[in-house]
């Protein structure tokens, strides 16, 4: 049995080590502790504060470990009325739908976790539409007017982001002429899809902004409205597994934002050096992003949800249309990539 | 009603080693989320904690919305016997283990108004961890308290 189990990890160990340490558990796991920890330090830095400083000596690098653990020890409260199947499957499946997503991805030069045989990034999306699902399962479970109604919020807020980015993407599609993320960004070696996508990329990037639900469009967790929108009801370790969903949403979206137009694992054109193509720009281009978010989280007021699915329906539908056809019209005179 | 109603059982974490609960307790100390219940004058006073001059994020103090997810309960300014009845709502919502901090004279012990009759006292209703005296203190001796409480959940108590 146990001799078995280790002819099996030596057989695939690279396959595990994708699965488990690298672009799977333990790089996701690490990037929300990050990113959480970035999040504070950076907001803090632009408020003129300090942020976490004193845990675990510089620069507060245990902050987040001291969070996460204090929550694993709390108490579990499950409210009386709620339904409690669907409250506990709701907070143990949501992290797994992003991460999901980001199985997708690739990283490097064949290093993917699932190759899904040229329509990656279809199998991303559909993927993705299973988010908003879980959300207002969580929201109905726990049986309480705040959560309901941050649940529906959430599928107005997803449906008015979702299809503008779909159909911003299918602009990259068109002109990459594949579904397939790994030829994309091999097809982005000489120049980003940035610069012939520009305007699908303005309206990928605002959808995509409510997709990940920060500031500009936080309206399901409207800290002044609904206490905590759908997580409400949420204490102790379930709620640390609805702050990991979010932020491994968030690294998800922003994959393939770089994926799609920021040429991915490639380096930029200028230096056209195969050395550092791969796992180091990738990062880089992460770090430059996630910054980006968080200085337009705490730049902006939030909008109101009427605004924010007026802003979808009536004008990023209607530029993502434009772009397909302007897509189009330069695929037949320039001829594409 | 009576202060033993509120005492919450022992759990499984009381059960533990020393050592085990003495890091969970380290980590507590680190991580201590209040919720502010907010009645009076105090509050001006409070909100300055969170500000660039006393930065209690330094400590890992972050403020929440929400009771579910929060540790402490800090009542800022003077409760009426009304207020009394949200406010023990609030503190039962609170998952274990909480802790409760009473900021300024009035709730502490009806400050200025002791012959009120619709005032009361916190250390009525609830255990109290640290009470912060002044009229309304200033933000350095609140943040005084609250460091007083992250000691006092350092030594276990």
């Amino acid at each position: 049995m146990i001799d078995a189990l280790i002819s099996f990890v030596n057989e695939n160990l690279g396959v595990l080590f994708v699965i488990a340490i690298f672009p799977g558990l333990a790089f996701i796991l690490g990037f929300v502790i990050f990113a959480v920890w970035y999040q504070r330090k950076y907001l803090a830095r632009l408020m003129i504060r300090m942020g976490p400083v004193h845990c675990g000596g510089r620069m507060g690098w245990l902050q987040l470990i001291a969070d996460a653990m204090k929550l694993v020890a709390k108490e579990l409260i499950f409210p009386r009325a709620a339904n409690k199947t669907l409250f506990l499957f709701a907070s143990v499946v949501l992290p797994v739908i992003p991460a999901a997503m980001i199985a997708l991805i690739p990283f490097a030069p064949g290093l993917i976790i699932y190759d899904a045989a040229g329509v990656s990034l279809l199998v991303f999306f559909a993927i993705s539409t299973l988010f908003p699902v879980v959300s207002v399962i969580r929201g109905w479970a726990a049986n309480n007017k705040f959560t309901i109604i941050g649940a529906f919020r959430n599928i107005y807020l997803d449906i008015a982001g979702e299809i503008p980015v779909f159909l911003a993407s299918v602009g990259v599609m068109i002109w990459a002429g594949t579904y397939d993320l790994n030829e994309i960004v091999l097809k982005q070696a000489s120049m980003w899809f940035i610069v012939p996508q520009f305007l699908g990329f303005i309206v990928f990037f605002i959808g995509f902004l409510a997709m990940i639900e920060k500031v500009p469009f936080d309206i399901p967790t409207a800290e002044t409205e609904l206490i905590y929108g759908p997580n409400t009801e949420y204490s102790g370790a379930m709620f640390l597994n609805m702050m990991e969903a979010d932020y491994i949403n968030l690294l998800a979206w922003t994959l393939l934002m770089i994926t799609l137009y920021f040429g991915g694992y490639n380096g930029p054109p200028i230096f056209a050096d195969p050395v550092l193509n791969g796992v180091f720009w990738i990062l880089l281009k992460l770090i430059i992003a996630i910054t980006i978010i968080f200085t337009i989280t705490i730049s902006y007021a939030r909008l109101r949800i009427d605004q924010a699915v007026k802003m979808g329906w009536n004008y990023l539908l209607p530029l993502s249309i434009l772009n397909i056809l302007l897509t189009l019209a330069m695929k037949f005179y320039l001829g594409g990539v | 009603m009576s202060r033993e109603s509120f005492e919450g059982k022992p759990g499984l974490l009381d059960k533990l080693p020393k050592p085990v609960k003495k890091m969970f307790n380290w980590f507590r100390s680190y991580s201590i989320w209040p919720v502010h219940f907010v009645t009076g004058c105090c509050s001006p006073e409070y909100m300055q904690l969170f500000g660039p001059r006393y930065d209690l994020e330094r400590w890992g103090v972050l403020p929440m919305g929400s009771t579910r997810q929060s540790d402490t309960l800090i009542f800022v300014g003077n409760v009426s016997r009304k207020m009394m009845l949200r406010a023990m709502t609030l503190y039962e919502q609170m998952p274990e283990p909480k802790y409760v901090v009473v900021v300024g004279a009035c709730a502490t012990s009806k400050g200025p108004f002791p012959e009120s009759y619709s005032l009361v006292r916190v250390k009525d209703y609830m255990d109290v961890d640290v009470y912060i005296a002044g009229c309304p203190p200033k933000p350095e001796a609140q943040a005084y308290g609250i460091l007083q409480l992250r000691k006092k959940i350092l030594e276990g108590e």
